[in-house]
């Protein structure tokens, strides 16, 4: 009776954590390189504690014609303009909601200084269908980023 | 003492696998330069790519805009109208409201269906120099002009670069109060457009539309174009005949406008129909105006925005027509001064 005890409780167990390792597993998927849809800039995705973000890692076009770094000159906080735009976390805060939706973050657009609410939907493994919206996700736009991977050298 | 070390094996064996997924989440020291030599990994979705509607440096969309229009002193030269004679008609000043909001009710990427309302109201505020006036100086001067209806847009992309763009809307446009609604006043228009859009910079498209902006109703070609120059500093908004703007970007958030819009709809005048004895059941006071003019945009608070715009208004049509003799429909051909005019406007944008 006792060992049967422990059994079960052994498999329940067992299959708890699988579980929760599969659903950690499954959020995991959006980690990676993501070209945006005009192709002018990389994001790095990754986790930070239970949330998920991801920061600018490549530029088309990393400098202005003068040949200085682009920095985030259109942030409305003064403070923030000389923050170069490489390296900058444009995506944060998003927690898995299952099915493949990443939601209850923000992504910044350096190209026009905005913040937007924003949710991310994991098409396939590498086609992430992101959208930025105000209020609600009806008044926003949609944009499909590309999942990319380092060369092999 | 087998099952126990089963039992820990197993329960290890669960620990490792979740501590290695989670390894693999730990932020690197980067190397930044790494990141441009990459390979795309196809995706083995189905669903295509669609061009979106934006530009880069686009002048962002109003969703909802309240807004007040004032035009100076001007002059209409009235036409003859039965035993009244032509006359002068002088106009103090012009003023309005206009409100229009456009919500999208489906926005994804492969469709955006947006629908909208909008109230236009304009005054005739008439000068005390006036002596006699003719029936239409003094419709205008008791009722003024007054437009409403709704409208709807699809934008639907069909690939990474071509798209299509249906607009149809219903107003009901008159000479009488709100509440005086006749079939008369309704007049519907819209527009078909098939565009591209090349890179994010550039989007141009060729299409109809049904349009009253010329005063009656007109089947005018229509050109889309909107370019953002490399600099993003100038660029170029196009919808013709309807406006086309150059524009220049202090920065995103403070745009400055040089161009032109063509403005004109049809109106019913209930009033010289009923209160006059002409004989004619449909009078339509067919208006179209040029307005030349300056604009600045700007934000006031992220997506709240604030329109200044000044320029000088052009008559083009101020007819009278009746529009059930259609071979010779025009009843008076009045002439429409011009006028310094300019217009403020509240508005939320969309992202």
């Amino acid at each position: 009776m006792k060992k049967n005890f422990f059994l079960l409780m052994s498999i329940l167990i067992f299959s708890l954590l699988n579980a929760q390792t599969a659903e950690v597993a499954e959020s995991d998927k959006i980690i990676g390189i993501w070209e945006v849809g005009s192709g002018k800039a990389r994001v790095k995705i990754t986790k930070y504690g239970d949330k998920f973000g991801g920061k600018i890692v490549w530029l088309k076009e990393p400098t202005y014609p003068d040949g200085n770094k682009k920095v985030d000159k259109n942030n409305p906080d003064e403070t923030k303009r000389e923050v170069p735009l490489l390296g900058y976390n444009n995506l944060l805060g998003f927690s898995y909601k299952g099915k493949a939706e990443y939601a209850g973050g923000t992504i910044y657009d350096p190209e026009n200084g905005n913040t937007y609410n924003c949710v991310i939907v994991l098409k396939d493994d590498n086609l992430l269908e992101v959208r930025g919206y105000i209020g609600v996700q009806l008044f926003g736009r949609t944009d499909n980023w590309k999942r990319v991977v380092l060369k092999e050298k | 003492m087998k099952f126990r070390l089963l039992l820990f094996a197993l329960f290890f064996s669960s620990i490792g696998l979740s501590q290695t997924t989670l390894d693999t989440t730990k932020t690197q020291e980067e190397d930044f330069s790494m990141y441009a030599d990459v390979v795309e990994v196809p995706s083995t979705n189905k669903s295509k790519i669609y061009c979106s509607q934006k530009i880069l440096g686009l002048s962002p969309s109003k969703l909802i805009s309240f807004g007040f229009d004032f035009v100076g002193a001007n002059s209409i030269e009235m036409d003859t109208i039965g035993s009244f004679s032509g006359n002068t008609a002088n106009i103090k000043y012009n003023n309005g409201i206009r409100f229009s909001a456009n919500f999208p009710v489906v926005s994804n990427n492969k469709m955006i269906l947006s629908l909208g309302v909008n109230y236009l109201d304009f005054k005739y505020v008439k000068s005390s120099s006036n002596k006699e006036l003719v029936p239409l100086s003094e419709v205008l001067n008791k009722n003024g002009l007054r437009s409403y209806g709704i409208n709807g847009t699809i934008y639907k992309p069909f690939n990474s670069k071509l798209f299509g763009i249906l607009q149809l809307a219903a107003d009901h446009n008159s000479a009488g109060k709100i509440d005086e609604f006749h079939e008369n006043g309704l007049k519907y228009s819209g527009a078909i457009i098939f565009g591209c859009k090349p890179n994010d910079r550039r989007q141009y498209g060729f299409g109809v539309t049904q349009s009253y902006r010329g005063g009656a109703l007109n089947y005018f070609p229509v050109i889309l174009y909107n370019y953002t120059f490399k600099s993003k500093k100038w660029g170029i908004e196009m919808l013709l005949p309807a406006r086309a703007n150059v524009r220049y970007a202090i920065n995103p958030r403070n745009l400055l406008f040089f161009g032109f819009e063509l403005e004109g709809n049809s109106y019913y005048i209930n009033s010289m129909v009923t209160d006059y004895n002409f004989g004619f059941k449909n009078l339509q006071l067919h208006r179209s105006e040029i307005r030349p003019r300056f604009t600045y945009e700007f934000s006031i608070y992220n997506f709240i925005w604030m329109s200044i715009q000044a320029g000088y208004r052009i008559g083009y049509k101020f007819n009278v027509d009746n529009v059930d003799y259609k071979a010779d429909p025009v009843i008076m051909d009045n002439k429409l001064g011009g006028s310094y005019y300019f217009n403020i406007s509240l508005n939320l944008v969309s992202p």
